[in-house]
């Protein structure tokens, strides 16, 4: 087991190489001239030549690239243009309440979307499916910010019962991760749970389970133990896939809520600007939605151990439809 | 004399597939219309588009006069008023009928994602196509790409590009396009190589079709099906991520009303007006709940074996 | 004559949005203690349907008993609770399947997939029943040390023989093996065969061995029944049906396969096709392909007719309609 973790960090590397690359070069290639935006608009062409030498503005892009990874790895994600703050412990400080509210979300999503969704497979053609369907749908094409806009009008200002904005300390974080987390977390429940319903009406009539059944097993054995372990393949999948959905999606439910986290001040920063703060807090989102599908990945040899042979037999899979299977679900 | 009798055979042949693909395609439409739910939302599609042209049109026959007076001139007199006969869905916060910036943004909502699908949809076809055809280090280099592009959040993506080229329409299109292209690309690849070693493929090159014939001829009549699919749920996503971007204030700029940026301004106004959040985030609801419902009934009818 | 298994009149349907499948029509069979008895027919004709309705693993929906009894030990199985079911299901009766390729769970380890049937119905502590379940493995000639692996890292014949241990586990009274060879290479089919014959000899089973192989049926069984558009055409102990085969289908089956001891030089398939179960046709179902077929036989269904004690026949040339048969 080592080993494979091993193997799928080493293939992690080039993964890494490459977002990276793609995230700097869309936001390095960014129209105007950054030394402007820091020295204001009266600065002299001397210190503005000045400015972009010590920004190495003037090499090449793959030069540029390869002295922002040495600085980051060296820990220096590089200074604010505005405000001169160093972008790293700027990032760290937000990163955390990210971390829990995504957590928060899929934890949502996952303890909504899965029992559902295995109650809709059993119960296929009855009245719970045919509602658990109908919510389905509408929840995925829910628009994540307008659900959390409901949420407020409705639990904020009409009950009065949650926090309508901020990150509660201690015992108040509970309360005022409710709201965010819910909006979140549904749409991520709806198709987890749609998901979970397919995946469950294809392992249902596999022919293992009639071999379970002419065992003599109890039907909530063979629930759990048959047809939802063989269903969890495409389940760990959605749900990886969807943590990516919600980190894209963090950056709203954040703004929403006001909740201090990487989505909202990277906003801000790019409402500001301010280049290497966007760069910085995306890398950081960026790295996080990849450390979540190594996750994902080990979690497949866990599940199913065809996988795991296959890895040691070949050392390698494909990947990287993920987002395929989701809206096909 | 041989080659020219090759070259009927490969007409046979592709003629009976066209036959077969024709068949096909009918008895696609014949499930397709058993599916109630799907064509109610394709007919209501179909209304919401006719309503987008119908106001483009007016703008052109008025010169945008209409436009200009109702949804985006502000009348501040009458802010938040509430649904009445007059305005069905009420005024918003700077007195505009929401119902007009509805209809209105029809364009904003629907055609540009309708727009930036089709742009992805034609790179990542063209994309998909020669990484199929090719095969080899082509389709090595071609897919490492995209894996590299589907390694990234979609909305992140979305954002760092809008945050690098600066809001506007076009910056927006781009933004949502790119993200799609990958998806085009695999599926397109995917049919491309299973049918690449097809006999009446072999045939065509055998009479000395060239590579782009076989491509646009043969093989992608032959992708069409899971291509259609993937679009309709791609412009449901488009919708919703051109929503969220102007909703941050990175997409559409007000005063356009574009349906997530009319959220924009309603956080604030929450106490005040219930109907300026509730109204246009509905109509992106029951659009996107339409599209995925056409997508699934798309499915369905052109793949029965799916179906649970 | 005690029989442990005992069908009157069983009917299965599945009901799917093209229209009702009439999978198995008013089916009557036994099965007598100890013995076994091979049910025969065409891939389609409802022998997995039949069998799987014993155990009453046919899913609503689609597919549901819609009429009849099934005997077991006196006790009606169509009419006990779930629970009671699931008590015979492995412990009394049980099945091993046709596909062993499908019929493991490819995400648990063969050891927990015998085990687990084990302390499904006996009392005993987890290491009493891992216990066991290598017994059971050494039984079918699969080293124990290999209970922690997955199906995968097995080969067909392999797995066929985990399906036999699962099926075994709790000696059970009555086996159902479905076509248990059909998915194995030739040669593993008899030793797989082999091992039933043996272990049922030492556990004292009774077997209903579902097949269209009539030479395995001959091999293995004292008794057999031949299927047909989910019906029973001819039954009977395996002389009758083997010496004295009377059915134009029983006829028809042994003139398509060779036989050693006679020499032909062309083997005579039955034409035509099994009727689409969905759409059967009105009166003897195997009318369309019969040769001998007459106009009664287009709209009356032919009744159950007892040749000599034990053999049935169902066809017009036997029963009370024979003279207007004849006649004709």
């Amino acid at each position: 087991m080592h080993k494979y973790i091993g193997k799928r960090l080493l293939m992690m590397i080039p993964v890494l190489i490459g977002v990276s690359f793609l995230v700097f070069f869309i936001l390095a290639v960014s129209p105007g001239d950054p030394t402007r935006m820091i020295l204001g608009q009266q600065a002299s062409e001397e210190s503005i030549q000045a400015m972009r030498e010590e920004l190495g503005l003037d090499n090449n892009l793959f030069v540029r690239y390869f002295n922002y990874m040495t600085d980051v790895f060296r820990g220096d994600f590089g200074t604010s243009w505005k405000t001169q703050l160093e972008v790293l412990p700027q990032v760290l400080g937000y990163f955390p309440n990210t971390v829990i509210l995504s957590i928060a979300g899929i934890l949502v999503a996952i303890l909504i979307g899965v029992p559902i969704g295995i109650l809709s497979a059993k119960r296929q053609y009855t009245w719970v499916d045919n509602i658990a369907t109908v919510l389905g749908l509408i929840g995925v094409a829910m628009p994540n910010f307008w659900l959390g806009l409901l949420l407020v009008m409705l639990f904020s200002v009409n009950l009065g019962w949650l926090p309508s904005s901020g990150m509660g300390e201690g015992a108040a974080l509970l309360p005022s991760l409710i709201l965010p987390a819910l909006t979140i977390g549904t749409g991520c429940a709806a198709s987890i749970m749609r998901m979970t319903r397919s995946s469950m009406l294809e392992s249902m009539r596999q022919d293992y389970i009639d071999t379970a059944r002419a065992k003599g097993l109890k039907e909530g054995y063979i629930t759990r133990m048959h047809m939802f372990k063989n269903a969890l393949i495409p389940i760990v999948t959605i749900i990886g896939l969807q943590f990516g959905m919600l980190l894209g999606g963090a950056a709203l439910t954040e703004t929403i809520f006001s909740w201090p986290g990487l989505g909202r001040f990277m906003i801000e920063s790019i409402k500001a600007k301010d280049m290497p703060m966007v760069l910085g807090s995306a890398m950081f989102l960026a790295l996080m939605y990849s450390v979540v599908n190594l996750l994902v990945d080990i979690l497949y040899a866990y599940v199913d151990p065809r996988i795991k042979a296959q890895y040691h037999s070949m050392g390698g899979k494909k990947r990287g439809s993920k987002r395929f299977e989701k809206q096909h679900s | 004399m041989e080659a020219n009798a090759l070259k009927n055979n490969t007409a046979e042949v592709g003629r009976t597939e066209q036959v077969k693909a024709r068949s096909l395609w009918a008895d696609a439409v014949r499930r397709f219309k058993k599916n109630k739910m799907a064509v109610i939302s394709l007919i209501f599609l179909l209304v919401l588009a006719g309503i987008g042209v119908t106001t483009l049109v007016i703008d052109w026959a008025t010169d945008s006069s209409i436009y200009d007076e109702k949804v985006i001139d502000q009348n501040l007199m009458q802010r938040f008023e509430a649904p009445s006969k007059e305005h069905v869905l009420g005024l918003d916060e700077f007195g505009r009928d929401i119902l007009l910036r509805i209809l209105w943004g029809t364009r904003y909502s629907l055609f540009m994602s309708i727009a930036a699908v089709l742009a992805a949809g034609i790179f990542g076809v063209m994309i998909g196509a020669v990484a199929g055809y090719y095969g080899g280090r082509v389709d090595n280099v071609i897919m490492r790409l995209m894996d590299i592009v589907l390694s990234l959040p979609y909305m992140l993506l979305a954002i760092a590009i809008v945050a690098a080229l600066g809001p506007g329409l076009v910056n927006v299109l781009i933004s949502i396009a790119i993200g799609y292209i990958p998806e085009f690309a695999r599926i397109t690849r995917a049919s491309v190589m299973t049918i690449r070693e097809r006999e009446f493929i072999e045939a065509a090159k055998a009479v000395g079709a060239s590579d782009m014939t076989i491509i646009f001829r043969q093989i992608l009549p032959n992708a069409m099906a899971p291509l259609i699919v993937e679009a309709t749920m791609a412009v449901a996503g488009a919708i919703l991520s051109i929503a969220g971007l102007s909703f941050l204030g990175l997409g559409i700029q007000p005063p356009l009303p574009e349906w997530g940026a009319m959220l924009t301004n309603a956080r604030g106004y929450i106490r005040d007006a219930w109907h300026i959040t509730v109204f246009p985030g509905l109509a992106i609801l029951i659009t996107i709940l339409a599209l995925n419902i056409i997508g699934d009934g798309l499915r369905d009818a052109l793949d029965p074996k799916l179906k649970n | 004559m005690d029989n442990i298994l005992d069908i009157k009149d069983l009917v299965v349907r599945y009901e799917t949005e093209d229209g009702i499948v009439r999978a198995v029509n008013s089916v009557s069979l036994e099965l007598p203690k100890g013995a076994s008895l091979g049910l025969v027919g065409e891939t389609g004709a409802g022998k997995t349907t039949l069998a799987k309705s014993v155990l009453r693993l046919i899913q609503w929906p689609p597919g549901k008993i819609a009429g009849g009894s099934i005997m077991y030990q006196g006790e009606d199985l169509t009419a006990i609770s779930e629970d009671a079911m699931c008590k015979i299901r492995g412990k009394e009766i049980s099945m091993i399947f046709q596909d062993p390729m499908t019929a493991l769970n490819p995400v648990m380890t063969v050891g927990k997939q015998i085990s687990e049937a084990i302390a499904a119905h006996e009392n005993v502590s987890s290491e009493q029943a891992d216990e066991k379940m290598r017994e059971m493995l050494t039984m079918v000639g699969i080293d124990p040390e290999r209970a922690g692996e997955y199906p995968h890292q097995f080969s067909g014949g392999m797995k066929q023989r985990v399906v036999i241990a699962i099926a075994l586990a709790c000696n059970p009274r009555l086996l159902i093996a479905d076509e248990p060879t059909t998915a194995l290479d030739v040669t593993i089919q008899a030793q797989v065969l082999e091992l039933i014959k043996n272990l049922r000899s030492r556990l004292g089973t009774s077997m209903l061995l579902i097949t269209h192989d009539l030479g395995v049926v001959a091999q293995n069984c004292e008794y057999v029944a031949i299927m047909y558009a989910g019906e029973i055409i001819e039954k009977g102990s395996l002389r009758d049906v083997f010496k004295n085969g009377l059915h134009p289908y029983t006829k028809g089956l042994f003139a398509s396969i060779p036989k050693l001891n006679e020499d032909v030089d062309r083997l005579k398939p039955i034409d035509g096709l099994m009727p689409d179960p969905a759409n059967l046709p009105e009166g003897c179902k195997f009318h369309p392909r019969c040769s001998m077929a007459k106009e009664i036989c287009r709209c009356q269904i032919p009744e159950q007719t007892e040749i000599s004690p034990g053999h049935m026949v169902c066809c017009h040339c036997f029963g009370s309609h024979k003279d207007a048969w004849k006649g004709e």
